[in-house]
């Protein structure tokens, strides 16, 4: 069997006390992809995360880097990155300082260590801020600065805990891309754990659904998102609408999976149709900053419906068209769904 | 799991830490301060007890402790640490509030003048406070305050406010004023407010500080017997008294075991009800410290701090003014006089030679008490926890055990070999490190404790061995205090009396030794020796203080 060339996780448990944290993961990140590890919060995420780095034992299973087993390598010793959520840059050191700092436990030269602040200070965006107190940094520039800590000493995986979680949306949103583009460049493996599947999906090249301590999936953001298979997948990416198989088909939406399953409905798999078969009483149909959408309550179905669609599009001026209590008619694009697992 | 720090969520106990000392480094970290303790102070005091209850005495211990005599002063030693603890909690609560919750010009300094009597002899104070009551005309006539128990409550007061001040206010002022403003928005009074949400988180700030300065005052030595003269006796005086004037070795072992029954039994109940009112939420969100706006607001902050200081500083003022009172006008005469030895004996050496041991010996004990106290902080911090425990306990019990008895065990305990310490220049700086080692290691252990382990975590990920992660992270973080801890350990030093009344050779006395010898002699011209003396060694002890302040600004809490 070849060896893998990166990281490899291998049926790893993570105990706490009687607690188990992760229960059998197993997940591997080439150099060069982003995995992205997603999961409600106490999923176990964070801990996976952190066994990785070395920061807690392990109870069962293997971490390997290129074939070799970490199971004896200290936490500093291990060349890896770690970027936390909130930053925890060092309060009693300059930036400069801060991303020098791994550096500096490598021996590097001053010379160099000076050139290399400055490249990874440049790369996020921060040029010249090398004197900077850390405590001078908005929310954003410190992670910056946190994520060019991280980079400095060239890691061979860089781990990403939550890195965008204490900021607000729309820095989020930009960083995310500044993240993955940062990466990109530098061909590093890298491992993002976040609640966020917007993040997770804007920065990764594949996505680990992380559930109880086990991975529920993982596959490339596009494929989670049009087929997540699972309705604890399906609904943790956002998606609404999961019906059983047997209520889709009374609605007229023809599927080969067996009775017990069920069936997603995909964003635009609903559309307000004069013709269509889906008899709709209107909730309220609302204005949102990506797209319009409403709710319809449909008989035989206890949650009610949503319906959406982007701005700009005829199927948009129909929603907005819609008044609250009155009927109107749905159809359903079937290829706009797909088979899921539903939940016991 | 908390949304907002997934990475803090997982229980404390199982994570690993990553400055986490095993092996022989924390081996040795442990068993310095072990030994330490065991030696000098565990060894001594067992020697104490010992003596007390071999039979080897002319007194019986079962008639020791079956006089009356010997329970009225261990009734009096309780209610005069009592009485003396409500009122300093009385006086301090609301210069505690005034400097915690209130932003003033000047604040930095009421803070650092509020710390000079605490840190200061409290041969002096007691001094400062004779020489107060008879200058202004309190110790006779109608109003006789001189060696009163007024006097002492008085004296203990003074002493101890800068402990309230401290504890109390250290919380206060990183308690969320938003719990109030909350409160206040819901409809509270001011006096509800009080009751239902400051009092109760300041509850175990309150106990500790309580618990402290009645341990000061029930174990207080120098200001009983400088301000209430032989009329007034407690245990620690009278363990004193007992064993060196009477040598009476054995009944000064009982009173000394009665003494520390009663410490160990107070400290453990205490620690049981502080576990109890410990209320942790609601802290940590470090508010800033408000100017006062209304008037009312200004009127109140001005008049508690000008009460407070007046009260802490006249009998300073009155020191210093004494000193200088020669015959009819004012002079340095005083002062000059330190540079020789008096011909009818009161010292043996030239005064000024008194402020050159007491500093020598001031910078041998805080080196060994930074050292031992440093060791055993991490030791607590970062050591394996049945250790740590013990060396937690162990090293504060020295805070609550007489300093009086210290000096006795060392005395008794250390007189053969193979340690013969008697005349060992060391005797004198490592009784003083014994009682200086609690002050360092209650500035150390909450400011490593204080340390955010994800700091060490991102350190070590970035490749930093353990031992590099105390020198890179721990040990800046920790370095302010450990500055403000070498200040209070010298000034624990400079002021040390009970231990060092016993240890120090006549022919070396340090400062409140010499002050104490030049006060118990007639002459109006020794007795201002004296007080230039108090003056020389509180213009020390105020820059040590100013150094601590300046040491502390920006901590978060710290006393």
């Amino acid at each position: 069997m070849p060896v893998h060339p990166g990281l490899e996780i291998d049926d790893l448990v993570v105990r706490y006390g009687g607690v188990t944290a992760v229960e059998g993961v197993t997940l591997a990140v080439a150099p060069g992809e982003i995995v992205a590890v997603i999961g409600p919060s106490g999923c176990g995420k964070s801990s996976l995360l952190r066994a990785v780095a070395g920061l807690e034992p392990l109870h069962r299973g293997a971490i390997r880097w290129a074939g070799a087993d970490l199971a004896t390598v200290a936490v500093h010793q291990r060349e890896f990155g770690l970027m936390f959520q909130d930053h925890v840059l060092f309060p009693h050191r300059d930036v400069g300082e801060n991303v020098a700092f791994g550096l500096r436990m490598q021996r590097s030269g001053g010379r160099e260590q000076k050139v290399r602040v400055s490249e990874v200070l440049a790369l996020v965006g921060l040029s010249g801020f090398e004197r900077r107190r850390v405590d001078e940094l908005s929310g954003g520039e410190a992670q910056r600065v946190a994520l060019a800590r991280a980079l400095a000493p060239r890691p061979r995986l860089l781990m990403l805990d939550e890195p965008l979680g204490s900021l607000d949306r729309s820095l989020r949103e930009r960083l995310a891309v500044d993240i993955r583009t940062t990466v990109r460049e530098l061909g590093v493996a890298a491992l993002h754990v976040t609640h966020d599947q917007d993040e997770a999906f804007t920065v990764a090249d594949r996505v680990a659904v992380m559930r109880g301590g086990w991975i529920e999936r993982a596959d490339s953001p596009d494929a989670l998102w049009r087929d997540p298979r699972t309705e604890f997948v399906a609904r943790f990416l956002g998606h609404r609408d999961v019906l059983p198989v047997a209520v889709a088909t009374r609605l007229g939406c023809p599927v080969g999976a067996s009775p017990d399953d069920g069936l997603v409905l995909l964003p635009g798999a609903l559309t307000v149709d004069p013709n269509g078969p889906i008899v709709a009483r209107v909730i309220e149909a609302r204005f949102g900053s990506v797209a319009v959408w409403a709710e319809l309550a449909v008989d035989g179905i206890d949650a009610p419906m949503m319906v959406t669609a982007s701005h700009g599009s005829p199927d948009a001026a129909a929603i907005l068209a819609l008044v609250p209590g009155a009927t109107t008619t749905l159809n359903l694009r079937s290829e706009l769904t797909s088979p899921v697992q539903l939940e016991p | 799991m908390d949304e907002g720090r997934p990475a803090l969520s997982a229980p404390r106990a199982s994570r690993e830490q990553h400055a986490a000392l095993r092996g022989w480094r924390g081996a040795l970290a442990a068993a310095l301060p072990l030994a330490f303790f065991a030696v000098f102070f565990a060894y001594p005091v067992g020697s104490v007890i010992a003596r007390g209850f071999d039979g080897r005495g002319r007194v019986h211990p079962g008639s020791v402790l079956g006089d009356s005599a010997t329970w009225r002063i261990v009734w009096f030693t309780t209610w005069q640490a009592a009485v003396s603890t409500l009122l300093t909690l009385a006086a301090g609560l609301p210069a505690a509030w005034a400097v915690a919750r209130n932003d003033f010009r000047g604040r930095a300094l009421v803070r650092a003048l509020v710390m000079v009597p605490f840190v200061m002899p409290t041969v002096v104070i007691g001094a400062a406070l004779r020489t107060t009551f008879s200058r202004l005309g309190l110790d006779g006539g109608r109003v006789n305050l001189d060696q009163s128990i007024w006097a002492i409550l008085i004296a203990h007061v003074i002493f101890n406010v800068a402990v309230v001040v401290r504890v109390v206010g250290g919380y206060w002022a990183v308690l969320d004023v938003r719990l109030e403003e909350s409160a206040r928005v819901l409809g509270a009074t001011r006096r509800t407010v009080w009751r239902e949400v400051t009092f109760p988180h300041l509850k175990p700030a309150l106990w500790s500080a309580a618990t402290i300065v009645f341990l000061f005052c029930f174990t207080s030595f120098g200001v009983i017997l400088v301000v209430g003269g032989p009329r007034q006796a407690t245990l620690e005086t009278e363990i004193w008294r007992y064993a060196t004037q009477r040598t009476d070795f054995a009944t000064a072992a009982v009173l000394a075991c009665v003494q520390l029954a009663l410490v160990v039994t107070l400290v453990v109940a205490s620690s049981r009800a502080e576990r109890t009112a410990v209320q942790r939420f609601g802290l940590r969100q470090a508010p800033r410290a408000r100017r006062p706006r209304t008037a009312r607001d200004k009127a109140c902050v001005a008049a508690i701090v000008g009460v407070t200081l007046a009260v802490l500083l006249i009998p300073l003022a009155v020191l210093v003014e004494r000193s200088l009172s020669v015959g009819d006008g004012y002079g340095f005469a005083h002062y000059r006089a330190l540079t020789h030895r008096d011909e009818r004996g009161a010292l043996f050496v030239p005064p000024l030679d008194a402020v050159r041991n007491s500093l020598v010996t001031a910078v041998e004990a805080t080196g060994i008490a930074l050292v031992i106290g440093g060791l055993a902080s991490v030791a607590v911090v970062h050591g394996r926890r049945l250790i740590g425990r013990v060396l937690d306990a162990g090293l504060m019990v020295p805070l609550g055990t007489s300093a009086v008895t210290l000096g006795f065990g060392i005395l008794i305990a250390l007189d053969e070999p193979p340690l013969d310490l008697r005349t060992s220049p060391f005797i004198v700086p490592i009784a003083q490190a014994v009682v200086g080692v609690p002050f360092v290691m209650r500035a150390v252990v909450p400011m490593l404790r204080a340390v955010d382990e994800r700091l060490r975590e991102a350190a070590a990920v970035l490749g930093a061995s353990p031992d590099r992660v105390r020198r890179e992270i721990d040990l800046p973080i920790v370095r302010r205090a450990l500055a403000a801890a070498a200040g209070f350990a010298f000034a624990v030093s400079l002021g040390e009396f009970g231990a060092t009344a016993f240890l120090a050779r006549p022919d070396r006395p340090t400062v409140p030794i010499a002050m104490y010898r030049l006060l118990g002699q007639p002459g109006a011209s020794l007795r201002g020796q004296a007080m230039a003396l108090g003056v020389v060694l509180t213009l020390i002890t105020v820059m040590c203080v100013l150094l601590i302040e300046r040491a502390q600004r920006g901590q978060r809490v710290g006393w």
